[in-house]
């Protein structure tokens, strides 16, 4: 696949050096072990999240690359459903990481560094949405092609679908089916409560039931 | 009779997510064996889900991972190089949630330029016209500073002047500009149509006090002030209470604006410059800004600078002179208010700039007021709003 055959030049040699899989960066005494144990022991097992997000902190800029090697792609992807164009979703993809690096030094592993990662992203985006709405500039290209995607149709109907929902329950819908998160991650994200993510989603999925009926190719998949 | 369905719908949903306790999973499904519609439902959700996958976005780009290990290598200091520019706090208001153990330390600058009531040419007059007493509930305004000037002590030495010889330079000062200020107020015609009995006392107090002060308008310009020294601006000061009083009283055009000339006359502004050490920056900010609201003060601007781990914040803050006391007791115990070295050309510069906005405010204020007020002769608009001209009120 295109993604895993991508190498970027020096960030992705941080991030695939030998001694990542098997070990820890310093700072993390906690769980540290020297690469020659690491070489022995099988299976090596792999920083968390939050272990590297306290390497980080440390000062480590290595595990950053790492973690930014980790969730380059579900940022992209996050931005990449919301917004206008690529180079928008590129732009507020790339200020969600260095957001993260430049509060490295305050974070706190309180929870998932996932869901603290996608509630800074989720604040750039309605950040930017404000901003687009001052200037006039569309938010999400409900009635364009998609160009990236092999089943065209289908494409064209979740995004109409999902452009017709309430923006909140759509935001708590794509949060739970697209970023995989947690009612209770959602919660943290969105800054609502638990209960009303569960109404909110069961509402959106329950609209979007409503506008599967009468879609051919929908209707053709179902069981 | 009906009974009651024993698993909620959006339990079906929850259970397919995997976001029922144990026990409750449980009992929903031993239920979706047992019946037809709740496993439709559960079908059907599951269908959405699947049909939602169709979307799939594309690879990032290999863009994306320059920039960021450009920016990597540029600092984690906040100096990265990024592609637009880096808005510092304001797109993530959740930080705090996460920086609250945030031992750096941060730095609120914080600005006070109080006004307070200044001698004024006619005593018994401006306080006639103002409808209260002169040294009761003026404005604030603040200016950014680029390092601190006064301390605590400020305020108490300002009152002190207030009391003692300094309100006769104070006066004099003061004098030039309030003519400048009533010379639209006694260009505005007297409404024909309003009858109340205070109304004549107050147009005659007024027009006797604007003939008092017309000769040194015609003076020379005081010469500026140098650089650190006290500085004192004309502004005008418009309190709640005097706007409720000029609506309640349905005052006309002429009325209101020799009312708030006379206010805005009775009013100096005067610097207070402070500097706050603080443990955590958000939680400082929000606090001020809590201490804001419940003393009817309001933020004016705001902006933030400093390196990733010693952030500093700037703001210029607006409160009645009359609270500001309760307002520093409040910011004592945010931390220690650091002394700081003199008033520098920015910060006077600065004050300059919130002087002129002042004005600037004033002015509009007062075409305002003089349009409102011959609009509706009873007032009740401007009731309804009793603060139109409030200086980006947060």
């Amino acid at each position: 696949m295109a993604r895993s055959a991508r190498r970027q030049p020096g960030l992705w040699n941080f991030c695939t050096r030998p001694d990542i899989t098997g070990t820890v960066h310093a700072g993390m005494d906690a769980t540290r072990v020297s690469d020659e144990a690491g070489r022995r022991a099988a299976p090596a097992v792999a920083p968390t999240d939050e272990q590297l997000m306290l390497a980080v902190r440390a000062g480590q800029r290595e595990a950053f690359a790492d973690l930014f090697a980790r969730y380059r792609e579900p940022v992209w992807r996050f931005f990449c459903r919301r917004v206008q164009d690529d180079s928008r979703a590129e732009e507020l993809a790339q200020e969600t990481f260095l957001g993260v690096l430049q509060a490295a030094r305050r974070y706190e592993p309180r929870a998932a560094f996932r869901s603290y990662l996608f509630g800074v992203a989720f604040n750039v985006l309605m950040a930017w949405r404000r901003k687009a709405r001052r200037q006039g500039e569309r938010e999400m290209a409900e009635l364009d092609p998609p160009a990236r995607t092999p089943d065209q149709d289908a494409v064209l109907w979740v995004r109409r679908a999902l452009a017709e929902l309430d923006p909140t329950d759509r935001e708590v819908l794509m949060l739970r089916e697209y970023e995989q998160l947690s009612y209770e991650e959602i919660a943290g994200v969105t800054g609502v409560p638990t209960g009303t993510v569960r109404s909110r989603l069961f509402r959106a999925r329950l609209a979007l039931r409503e506008k599967l009926v009468g879609h051919p190719a929908p209707l053709g998949a179902r069981p | 009779m009906t009974t009651r369905h024993p698993v909620e719908r959006d339990e079906v949903m929850a259970y397919l997510d995997g976001e029922l306790p144990a026990e409750r999973a449980g009992v929903v499904r031993a239920h979706l064996e047992t019946c037809d519609g709740c496993r439709a439902l559960a079908d059907d959700l599951r269908q959405v889900s699947a049909t939602l996958e169709a979307w799939q976005a594309g690879d990032a780009p290999a863009r994306l991972t320059q920039q960021v290990e450009r920016a990597m290598h540029a600092g984690t200091d906040g100096t990265a190089e990024t592609s637009r520019s880096w808005p510092r706090w304001p797109a993530f208001p959740t930080f705090p949630r996460w920086t609250l153990a945030a031992a750096s330390l941060a730095g609120a600058a914080l600005v006070l330029a109080v006004v307070v009531p200044r001698q004024p040419a006619a005593p018994d007059a401006v306080a006639q016209m103002a409808g209260r007493q002169t040294n009761e509930e003026p404005a604030v305004i603040g200016g950014v500073p680029g390092a601190p000037t006064e301390t605590l002590a400020r305020p108490d030495r300002l009152r002190d002047e207030e009391a003692g010889p300094g309100r006769t330079e104070g006066g004099v000062a003061g004098a030039s500009d309030r003519a400048e200020l009533q010379a639209p107020a006694r260009a505005e015609p007297a409404p024909p149509t309003v009858e109340r009995p205070a109304a004549p006392a107050q147009a005659t107090a007024a027009e006797r006090r604007a003939t008092q002060a017309a000769p040194p308008a015609a003076a020379p310009a005081p010469p500026a002030r140098p650089v650190g020294q006290a500085r004192e601006f004309a502004m005008a000061a418009r309190p709640a209470a005097d706007m409720s009083k000029v609506a309640g009283q349905g005052a006309a055009a002429g009325e209101a604006a020799v009312q708030l000339e006379a206010v805005a006359a009775a009013s100096a502004l005067r610097p207070i410059d402070l500097v706050i050490p603080a443990a955590d920056l958000d939680e400082a900010r929000r606090s001020i800004e809590e201490l804001l609201r419940s003393l009817d003060g309001w933020l004016a601007d705001a902006t933030t600078s400093g390196t990733g781990d010693e952030p500093l914040w700037r703001a210029e803050l607006l409160v009645p002179a009359g609270r500001v006391e309760q307002f520093l007791d409040g910011l004592r115990r945010l931390g220690t208010l650091d002394e700081g070295p003199p008033a520098d050309q920015a910060t006077a510069d600065r004050l300059a700039d919130a002087a002129s906005r002042l004005e600037r405010e004033a002015g509009a204020e007062r075409r305002e007021l003089a349009a409102i007020a011959l609009r509706v002769r009873s007032g009740r608009d401007l009731a309804r709003d009793p603060h139109p001209a409030r200086i980006n009120p947060r």
